[in-house]
């Protein structure tokens, strides 16, 4: 096969020359063809969206306190707001190549009234990536257990108890706001991330082993009390806000069995 | 224009050439994979020997070193008196492009994969105690990466996109007379600045091309037909260029 003989031709189609007569340089041409052709496929993305969202689900909240979100793969944005009925809706970021989208629709969630307790598991495949729950709830919900979670609420609320394992942040003005970490078998990665961005609090408690725990906005909590473990690591903005910040020690295994509800919620 | 000996000869003569470049390239490779390992030890004990670590040395070594391999395939071209010698051999562009080609897209990827091996050797016995005191739920992430675990899909985006790189990087090696390589980097930087610009103004979402043999991020019919045409045309092209370059260099010559 005579390639050159070939290339040739098809030279001969677009006759490219310079001034002169010379024959133009065909390899700066073909890269920015190559160039051209890699940015369309760039612009041609304009405006798409890459995840995708299943259906709207509403929650029936009657009689309901406290909510146990269990996502297996993702976290979980969670509104508390009263202007808005409850609800849960799911997007995952991608679906890996090979998986139909039977794999996907088999996800699912589940919602069970457990007396007090809604459970909502949010089960994904194995195929599709990370998912991210967007929840509403009513600002009756006094206890939150999630694995990862951003939490915002515009409203004041009475008071807050959360639950987490991996990364919780939270947003939003309460009186009293607990936050635990949730006691699972945990080998890899068990460092509890908690962040508490904004909103005025009147009592803070937060209970974590291994922590990294952060006050972006400590002059706006009023008292916050720290049972921290020896590994754990605390940030505070301003520092000046410290005064108002008690740091104790972890609780030991046998009290954490009947953990102090003195200042439980809700009360 | 293609003569099988002609060639056969030719490869003889560039594997007694460079074979101790290559053997360097591939030793100063190895020695750069164990001081990582050892800064990556210090810094965070055993985990640096799990499966994503394993992973991210494999793929960021492959994504780095084959572009430099490929962009130094053609090193003699960058002084005038070795180009000469390059560009007399007795082999026409297209033995000489060819050879090229097998040695940089096709032999590089495979020597490479089993020189990751022999290396990763280490950390995979260092992961192995680890794996045997964990739980079955935790157990995967500690496992020794093996190729197969990669789906089908994210094999062809690696090879595509390896395959992209190390044409753009002989192609510029080809191209620039003087200093190629740097300006192949400064080339590659005003690339990635235009995209990003153009991603911004556009609001585009780069991840949906990039992730298409990989992720199904249901593209809209438009984006199903531009993103293989993207992603099969763009290495077709630059290796093409690089063919062209190599012809009229030694055209110029």
């Amino acid at each position: 096969v005579d390639l050159d003989a070939r290339l040739a031709v098809v030279g001969q189609l677009f006759r490219l020359e310079r001034k002169g007569g010379k024959p133009m340089k065909r390899a700066p041409i073909i890269f920015m063809a190559a160039i051209a052709l890699f940015l369309t496929g760039i612009v041609s993305t304009a405006g798409s969206n890459a995840e995708r969202e299943f259906q709207k689900q509403m929650l029936d909240m009657q009689g309901i306190d406290t909510v146990d979100l269990v996502i297996n793969k993702g976290s979980a944005n969670i509104v508390i707001d009263d202007s808005q009925p409850a609800s849960i809706q799911n997007r995952y970021s991608y679906l890996d190549s090979g998986a139909s989208e039977n794999d996907v629709s088999a996800e699912i969630y589940q919602a069970q009234k457990q007396g007090r307790t809604l459970v909502i598991t949010v089960k994904s495949a194995e195929n599709s990536g990370y998912h991210n729950a967007q929840l509403s709830l009513p600002s009756t919900i006094r206890k939150l257990i999630v694995n990862e979670a951003e939490i915002s609420t515009s409203l004041k609320l009475d008071s807050m108890e959360l639950h987490a394992v991996h990364r919780v942040g939270w947003s939003g003005s309460v009186k009293n706001l607990r936050l635990i970490e949730k006691q699972i078998a945990c080998e890899y990665n068990c460092e509890l991330h908690a962040t508490i961005n904004t909103g005025n609090i009147d009592q803070l408690y937060v209970q974590a082993n291994k922590a990294t725990v952060e006050l972006v906005q400590a002059d706006t909590i009023a008292t916050a009390e720290l049972a921290l473990g020896e590994n754990s690591s605390l940030n505070i903005r301003p520092i000046g806000s410290f005064k108002n910040i008690v740091i104790k020690e972890y609780p030991a295994k046998q009290a954490l069995k009947a953990p102090p509800e003195a200042t439980a919620v809700g009360q | 224009m293609f003569n099988l000996q002609r060639f056969l000869r030719l490869a003889k003569a560039h594997w007694a050439e460079y074979r101790k470049t290559y053997a360097w390239f591939f030793g100063i490779g190895i020695m750069i994979h164990f001081v990582i390992l050892i800064l990556m030890f210090a810094a965070e004990g055993t985990r640096a020997a799990s499966n994503d670590t394993q992973q991210g040395f494999y793929y960021m070594g492959l994504f780095l070193s084959a572009p430099i391999f490929a962009a130094r395939y053609f090193q003699a071209m960058a002084r005038p008196e070795s180009a000469l010698i390059v560009l007399m051999r007795p082999a026409s562009v297209f033995e000489k492009w060819l050879l090229a080609f097998l040695v940089t897209a096709v032999l590089y990827p495979i020597v490479y994969t089993a020189a990751f091996y022999v290396c990763n050797l280490p950390a995979s016995l260092l992961a192995l105690p680890i794996i045997q005191s964990l739980s079955a739920g935790v157990e995967k992430d500690w496992l020794f990466f093996v190729l197969t675990d990669s789906k089908p899909g994210q094999w062809v985006s690696i090879l595509l996109s390896i395959s992209t790189c190390q044409g753009f990087a002989l192609l510029g090696a080809l191209y620039f007379h003087k200093m190629p390589f740097i300006k192949t980097i400064v080339i590659a930087f005003v690339l990635l600045l235009a995209t990003i610009f153009i991603g911004i103004i556009f609001r585009a979402t780069p991840e949906m091309l990039f992730d298409h043999w990989a992720r199904d991020m249901s593209p809209s019919p438009v984006q199903q037909i531009v993103f293989p045409m993207v992603w099969i045309l763009m290495p077709a092209l630059l290796w093409l260029a690089s063919y062209f370059a190599l012809k009229e260099r030694e055209a110029n010559q």
